[in-house]
């Protein structure tokens, strides 16, 4: 029977894409209204009926600024100029997230942080009826003004990089530029999946709580550089020991004893969920809906042949590049790695040849936070910043990696995590840039098609 | 705020539309998680697709009834789409793609390039699609006040999508009851028992997998409408978060049993909001602002999740033998 699969998956394959095409032919035909309901108002008072979102545009040095067109836009549409004390308003009728943007100019001419600001109304919530919008702290929309090449973080869609498709010798420029940014992108991609394969491998858990596990090396950096003032190599080794003490802790705390209760990977893999959504909540909760951005200052740019990069983003693939190499140094060459591999391929057997099994899976938790730590680190520095859920976003990037590169496989990872990081950050060369995930994820989705046992995996592991 | 507001607004998610079209959530969930086994991990896309397939078409000025078909050709496309290829893949492939899928919907929905179509990020206003849903209304205009609730008869978050939402949740309710007392049903638990002793039955398993993926997407694609008819779609809003909440719901109420998902859905919305709005008033602004409140509301949710599966997976009316996450 199974002897024509790769046929017929080939043609479902084939049959699922024109299908996929058929469907979004379908919905570009279609085309609804959009609505122009929101009203620029002199003061505004949030009712049951009624949200509000406004503010006081002032220069840095707290002086009003009058005369300035601010535009809404999102759920509903509108346009107002300040008024002389500086203070604009809109009243809106939609619930719904809301983008106020300013002129660049009169942004730059004020000595503000931000153009534009991404605010949410809920009329039906206490906390939310009435947005404040301020120009003058870099929030979380903020059009990212320091880096040139798109990146990561969902949220920062920069001006620069407005997908406009290939053309000419820009194409070619772009093209390099973006099979950098891509390699980059994979390479922290592959310090964060080699730990989820480590602890897939050992004890058949898809982790989704390992998003949550980078935020936290992220935002620790964030901690110790900009709250304790450390400096940044010592507040990111501080990260690095918080997120492997986590991962150690979390083993002895929850991940050991249902190992002992025997509760299967499946039940054990919703458990993940529910504390991917605790600790994403308790990150919003403690460092707020912001980006938080581990070091201030903005590097300054290096031109290498046809690419455009900086310091920090090359010191941080170096230092991806080590850790990866070392990672490997220990699986292969170690006492303690080689037994990690061994409970990887029989967890049974392995135990049976008397390796401490519980030992090995500990250590590979530990090693595995202080792995995702170091990434969201070196992601914050590379992405100018780290938001609550930064590590959610990248969580279905490392699942498409670990996946690809064939579930449970040593190396597998950085293959995998290499390929999603080029053709994410490739195919905005050909898709808008703000869909470029999307296109990684329909990698997983093939590879599972064609090959799910991933590239590097054994044909036995398949249900 | 007073203790009467209190009260007023935590037994309003007792019959709140959000309520109701999680319930219709995660009773599709039942039918893929408790009674077939299917781990799927995107119901949350099958609601978007609902929500998008209803609110797309209304906009163009469809009629209701076409706009209803659209949303259910559209999530039965989509499930069939997922299901061609993992149904013969183990559990945990299921899970990988439909969240993955899930994602690719949001993502693609909420792009720029989309804003014509979908409305982009900020998604489509409630006065684009709504209007025909509320004229269909036979209750006059104005707002009612019942005990100790008023809404508005017909507009946005009414008692009219109020009637209608939960006489949905009724006749899911009696479908599933019906269904998961047949013939067909007992097939169904037989492959979440066993596959094998179902195939050796003759029974083709896959296709049996494939209806009940479908059926679930359809409940799940109704949920979505109801879930953006009291507000606007925005793709943002029907995330793998809303998946998650509906994983703790069946889980709580039960999975494998017919009013479990109800039960969890009001039990989780009326025990949330129970917490959120003591935090509120018991809490100064200054100690707590409202958006950490929020937050931490959702905390306590995740903790609920973890704590469910652990200690009682078979939720509030489940029956332990009945459910066994077989891996």
């Amino acid at each position: 029977m199974r002897t024509s699969v790769p046929v017929r998956r080939w043609r479902r394959v084939i049959v699922m894409m024109i299908a996929l095409l058929a469907s979004l032919v379908a919905l570009v035909a279609f085309s609804p209204m959009q609505a122009h309901a929101a009203e620029a108002v002199d003061k505004c008072n949030p009712t049951a009926e009624v949200g509000c979102v406004n503010g006081i545009l002032q220069t840095s040095d707290k002086k009003p600024i009058g005369g300035v067109e601010v535009t809404l836009s999102g759920a509903e549409k509108a346009t107002t100029t300040t008024a002389a004390d500086g203070s604009w308003a809109f009243a809106v009728n939609a619930d719904g997230k809301y983008t106020v943007t300013i002129p660049k100019a009169a942004m730059q001419d004020n000595g503000l942080k931000t153009d534009s600001a991404t605010v949410e109304v809920k009329k039906n919530d206490f906390g939310k009826q009435r947005a404040v919008v301020r120009f003058d702290e870099a929030s979380k929309s903020a059009g990212s003004s320091a880096k040139s090449n798109s990146s990561g973080s969902s949220s920062s869609s920069s001006s620069s990089d407005s997908a406009t498709g290939p053309s000419g010798s820009n194409f070619t420029k772009r093209f390099w530029q973006q099979l950098y940014s891509g390699i980059l992108f994979g390479l922290m991609l592959a310090l964060m999946s080699v730990g989820m394969n480590l602890i897939y491998g050992t004890t058949g858990l898809s982790s989704f709580s390992h998003g949550e596990q980078v935020t936290l090396g992220g935002l620790m950096a964030y901690l110790g550089a900009q709250v304790m003032h450390m400096p940044i190599w010592l507040a990111a080794v501080f990260a690095i020991v918080i997120g492997a003490l986590t991962g150690f802790i979390e083993d002895v705390l929850i991940w050991g004893p249902l190992r002992k209760k025997r509760i299967g990977p499946l039940q054990q893999m919703i458990v993940t969920i529910g504390l991917s959504m605790a600790l994403q909540y308790l990150f919003q909760c403690f460092f707020g809906g912001d980006i938080k951005g581990i070091t201030k200052s903005i590097p300054e740019a290096i031109q290498i042949g046809p690419i455009t990069t900086n310091a920090p983003s090359l010191l941080a693939a170096a230092i991806a590049i080590i850790v990866i190499a070392g990672v490997t140094f220990f699986l292969y060459r170690t006492r303690l790695g080689r037994a990690t591999r061994a409970v990887s391929d029989n967890s049974a057997l392995a135990a049976a040849s008397g390796i401490n099994v519980n030992r090995v899976v500990r250590v590979v938790w530990t090693l595995a936070c202080g792995l995702a730590a170091l990434s969201g680190v070196l992601m914050g520095i590379y992405l100018n910043g780290i938001s609550w859920n930064t590590g959610a976003t990248l969580l279905m990037l490392m699942f498409a990696a670990v996946t690809l590169g064939g579930l449970g496989t040593a190396n597998g990872a950085l293959v995998g995590s290499l390929v999603i990081g080029i053709v994410a950050d490739m195919s905005s060369l050909f898709i808008p840039s703000d869909m470029r995930y999307a296109s990684a994820l329909a990698i997983l989705i093939i590879v599972l098609l064609i090959r799910p046992q991933g590239i590097f995996g054994k044909q036995q592991r398949i249900g | 705020m007073n203790a009467l507001t209190i009260i007023t607004n935590v037994l309003g998610e007792l019959m709140a539309p959000t309520t109701a079209a999680y319930a219709l959530a995660a009773m599709g969930l039942n039918i893929h998680f408790g009674m077939t086994g299917l781990m799927n991990m995107g119901q949350a896309g099958f609601m978007l697709l609902g929500a998008y397939g209803f609110a797309i078409t209304q906009a163009m000025g469809g009629n209701l009834f076409i706009s209803i078909v659209t949303a259910l050709v559209l999530a039965a496309i989509y499930g069939l789409l997922l299901g061609i290829p993992t149904l013969k893949l183990g559990p945990d492939y299921l899970a990988m793609v439909t969240l993955a899928a899930a994602e690719i919907v949001r993502i693609v929905a909420r792009s720029t390039a989309m804003t014509h179509v979908t409305g982009g990020s900020a998604g489509i206003s409630p006065q684009d699609f709504t209007t025909q849903f509320e004229a269909l209304s036979p209750l006059p205009d104005g707002s009612t006040t019942f005990l100790l609730w008023t809404y508005n008869n017909n507009i946005a978050n009414s008692w009219w999508l109020r009637i209608v939402a939960w006489i949905l949740v009724a006749i899911a309710a009696v479908l599933c009851w019906r269904w998961f007392n047949s013939p067909w049903g007992r097939v169904l638990k037989g492959i979440r028992e066993d596959e094998n002793a179902i195939k050796s039955l003759g029974k083709n398993v896959t296709k049996y997998k494939m209806q009940a993926l479908i059926l679930g997407g359809l409940f799940g694609a109704i949920a979505g409408i109801v879930f953006v008819l009291p507000r606007s779609v925005q793709p943002d809003s029907l995330g793998r978060t809303v998946t998650f909440y509906t994983w703790t719901i069946l889980l709580l109420g039960g999975a494998a049993t017919i009013m479990g998902p109800i039960l969890g859905s009001c039990v989780l919305w009326v025990l949330l909001t129970l917490v959120k709005e003591v935090m509120r008033v018991s809490i100064p602004e200054t100690v707590m602002s409202s958006n950490q409140i929020e937050a931490l509301g959702w905390v306590i949710v995740g903790v609920a999740l973890m704590c469910l599966v652990i200690f009682r997976p078979q939720g509030i009316l489940g029956n332990k033998k009945e459910l066994a996450f077989n891996a």
